[in-house]
């Protein structure tokens, strides 16, 4: 009986057939050849070599384990740290108070009162007021001793 | 403790059931000492597996080592769904089967060529013939590797995992990735190759 794995997908073979076939001497007697057939011993030095590796990847494991322990709280700490300055550093700032009672108009005179002011100190220097530098005449130089009535006194 | 795992689980009682859970659940927790056992217990099968499957010693016996390393550090995952021996073999299926593609992708390897595969045509013999009533020697030992070697790694890995390792099919199913139906078909083929092989070496040695 000539057959193929193409032919039995074809002809479709029910599990119930295919079972059977399967439970045939035949096959059966060859099943139990294959059964018979030995395990392969491995030697002394492939089994220490495998304890070799499984050990060094316990250490490995446990190295790891251990530096995970240790560098998670620091990390977390870290994280920790990192976001408690960018929260104090990134805060939103409070609004400005911006007052609807103030006229625009006084704070323009206070500062052209300012201007003014740091204008005449240039020009005058220190001692003369306003007036004084505009009539140029200074208060205390036209004070005249001979003019006081001493009896007054 | 004695070890009760690996060839002796085959025998299945509730007592080596237990000590095989008490055992894995220690493997789970990285226990060294429980996973040598877990190793005595199925390295020379697996390494067997491996060995028929590569056909080549140095290269199985890192690969065997590469089973048991990778499931030492993912035993974690183990879910218990199936046995250990089970997991085992899918490990081991896996890393067989990608080193064999290897093996077929890279030119300089040994060719494929002439083993048989699922098209491949094979002449069932008669009820006449019958095998074991020859003593199973190292010679016809050798003859069975050398035709189990012959197949393409379908037919080979499941003729392997259903009659030498007795799983199931469902679980060969699910590990190879293919319907029951379909590992039933392949492991009928594989043995035929095996009946027709095993004759023709019968055929050359009486001749």
């Amino acid at each position: 009986m000539k057959m193929n794995g193409r032919d039995m997908n074809e002809r479709s073979l029910s599990e119930n057939e295919l079972d059977a076939r399967l439970e045939s001497p035949d096959q059966m007697r060859v099943r139990n050849l294959v059964q018979s057939l030995g395990d392969e011993p491995v030697s002394m030095a492939w089994r220490s070599e495998l304890n070799e590796k499984i050990l060094s990847a316990v250490v490995a494991r446990q190295r790891k384990r251990r530096f995970a322990w240790i560098l998670s709280p620091a990390l977390g700490l870290g994280v920790a740290g990192a976001l408690a300055v960018v929260l104090v550093t990134k805060t939103p700032e409070a609004p400005r108070f911006e007052s609807h009672n103030t006229a625009p108009g006084i704070e323009a005179n206070l500062v052209a009162s300012f201007k003014d002011s740091i204008n005449y100190t240039e020009v005058t220097g220190v001692g003369l007021n306003a007036d004084e530098a505009i009539n140029g005449k200074s208060s205390v130089a036209s004070y005249d001793s001979a003019e006081v009535d001493l009896g007054s006194l | 403790m004695e070890l009760v795992i690996g060839a002796a689980r085959l025998s299945s009682g509730k007592q080596n059931d237990v000590n095989e859970l008490a055992i894995v659940e220690r493997c789970r927790k990285q226990d060294y000492e429980a996973f040598g056992k877990l190793v005595d217990a199925y390295q020379n099968r697996v390494f067997g597996f491996v060995r028929r499957m590569i056909n080549n010693a140095e290269e199985a016996s890192d690969i065997t080592q590469d089973v048991f390393i990778r499931a030492f550090q993912s035993f974690h995952r183990f879910d218990g769904r199936c046995s250990v021996r089970t997991w085992l073999f899918r490990i081991a299926y896996n890393l067989c089967v990608d080193k064999v593609r290897k093996i077929n992708r890279s030119p300089d390897e040994v060719s494929l060529q002439g083993t048989a595969d699922i098209d491949e045509t094979f002449d069932v013999p008669d009820v006449r013939w019958q095998p074991d009533q020859l003593a199973i020697d190292a010679e016809m030992a050798e003859a069975i590797d050398v035709a189990v070697s012959t197949m393409s790694e379908k037919l080979r890995s499941v003729l392997l995992l259903h009659d030498k390792e007795d799983l199931p099919y469902e679980e060969i199913a699910q590990m190879v990735g293919v319907p029951v139906g379909t590992v039933k078909s392949r492991l009928f083929l594989a043995r035929a190759h095996l009946q027709q092989h095993l004759r023709n070496y019968l055929q050359t040695e009486v001749s």
